[in-house]
């Protein structure tokens, strides 16, 4: 037996002379062991339980080269067990904000997805979420898709029945602004099948009116913080925030401000900030350069690690260190443009070489196109990190070269982060969450 | 003897994989 090649061994910060933390990133498993049991595993010299044990977490492997083997196997094998069929569906490329940072950025304008188009979608789903699914997963996505509530509605009823008929569950989410998402709203789309809500809110008022005003320049804040007040008890409402290297240590601020309001932790579904990423000259809002382009941008390391300790001891939940596969690379999840072009992510929406189809012609063949088999190589196959990183994100290598060639290698990012981050993980085990 | 691997966090079925799909956008990238 041997030590997985996808485990990290870091120290326990109980006793950090004798004992060790092991981390498995295939799996996100962590134990407390001494440090000779690492010496037991290279000798042979575990007993039968604890062999039992480590081989069960993920720690032990017969083979190396199997292990590999299954690892390259792996998306394949996602595809298999997957009974969800999921599609983010960009209703709108219309907004009622005018953010610094736009994601859509010039992409953006008044183009709403037609009856017809939603007509083509609903069949397009219909017969994904036939191939041997039990539930449908959408997530309504603009441009700002309460715009378009109606459709929301319209949609999730047909997709109910459907849904009812084939004996599948539905459920959707919102990524919204959040100055829509009034409290009669969300009692209208809970029944439907609304499973949350995620609103971007930048810090306090200062920033956030600052980067995310309406489009009469008037501030959003106090809007979207009624509104989540308000909507927190009909509906879990994950806070979400993006930041830039100027403004990111002002960021917990809002935290407190959030608790002060009667915001608390149990009432948040959850917090997560991000740095803004910079979008192509091409996309990107003409006067904005504030993004970043890679994660190998050494202040993201100090930015990530503060926040996300920060945030945790307020007492608010966040996403646990765990395996990310890219969502390129599984088969039946899809990204629907307004005029019902098919993608494979969020970021590629309006670049047409990467269009992947359409409702009305069906999806073609993206292996090529997209590299799907960047990481499957030996340096990355040997590469600890591999589960959690999968070659790095194709979008950021595009943004950033202007093609998703080779890798988008967070090699250097992972060994200044990730010790941190498991210890965070196992000292506040209570607030992190796996979803 | 005493045991001398404790664990923390069992760590995630293949399948809840599927429940932690990165994709961009800032906040929209938060898993669906």
């Amino acid at each position: 037996m041997k030590l997985s090649e996808y485990c990290k061994i870091y120290r326990s910060e109980q006793d950090p002379d004798n004992s060790c933390v092991l981390f498995s990133t295939k799996n996100a498993a962590k134990i407390r062991v001494p440090a000779s049991i690492i010496r037991d595993v290279e000798s042979q010299h575990l007993s039968d339980d604890e062999q039992t044990t480590l081989l069960k977490l993920g720690f032990l492997v017969a083979d190396v080269e199997q292990e590999r083997a299954e690892m390259r196997a792996l998306m394949e094998e996602l595809d298999a067990i997957n009974n969800s069929f999921y599609a983010k569906v960009v209703l709108n490329l219309d907004c009622n904000l005018a953010c610094k940072y736009c994601f859509e950025g010039t992409r953006k304008g008044q183009f709403y997805m037609t009856e017809e188009t939603v007509d083509r979608l609903i069949g397009f789903i219909k017969n994904g979420s036939r191939q041997h699914k039990d539930e449908i997963s959408i997530t309504y996505y603009g441009g700002e898709p309460l715009l378009s509530s109606g459709l929301i509605v319209d949609m999730s009823r047909r997709l109910k029945v459907i849904a009812d008929s084939e004996r599948l569950k539905y459920t959707f989410s919102l990524v919204t602004n959040g100055t829509l998402l009034t409290p009669d709203l969300a009692c209208k789309l809970k029944p439907l099948g609304l499973s949350h809500a995620c609103v971007t809110i930048d810090g306090l008022s200062d920033i956030h009116n600052t980067y995310r005003p309406f489009r009469s320049g008037k501030g959003s804040f106090d809007t979207i913080l009624g509104n989540v007040k308000d909507v927190c008890n009909i509906i879990p409402v994950q806070i979400g925030g993006n930041y830039t290297k100027a403004n990111f240590r002002r960021f917990p601020l809002l935290l407190d401000y959030l608790m002060a309001e009667g915001l608390t932790p149990e009432r948040v579904g959850g917090v997560q900030f991000y740095p803004v990423t910079q979008e192509s000259a091409e996309f990107a809002v003409s006067d904005f350069r504030e993004g970043c382009i890679s994660l190998g941008e050494p202040w993201l390391v100090e930015a990530w690690l503060y926040l996300r300790e920060e945030i945790l001891r307020r007492g608010y939940r966040t996403t646990k260190v765990l395996p990310m596969p890219c969502v390129m690379e599984i088969k039946d999840m899809f990204v629907i443009n307004y005029n019902g072009d098919i993608y494979k992510c969020p970021g590629l929406i309006g670049r047409e070489q990467y269009c992947v189809g359409n409702l009305k012609s069906g999806v073609n063949d993206y292996h090529q196109s997209h590299n799907l088999d960047n990481w499957k190589n030996e340096e990355c196959l040997a590469c600890s990190y591999l589960p959690i990183c999968f070659g790095g994100c194709r979008y950021m290598k595009l943004v950033r070269d202007g093609n998703m060639n080779g890798i988008d290698c967070r090699r250097p990012y992972f060994d200044a982060v990730l010790e941190t981050l498991v210890l965070q993980d196992i000292k506040y085990a209570n607030q992190i969450q796996s979803k | 003897m005493e045991k001398r691997i404790v664990i923390l966090d069992e760590g995630l079925d293949k399948k809840d994989m599927l429940d932690t799909i990165c994709c961009p956008g800032a906040a929209a990238s938060t898993a669906r």
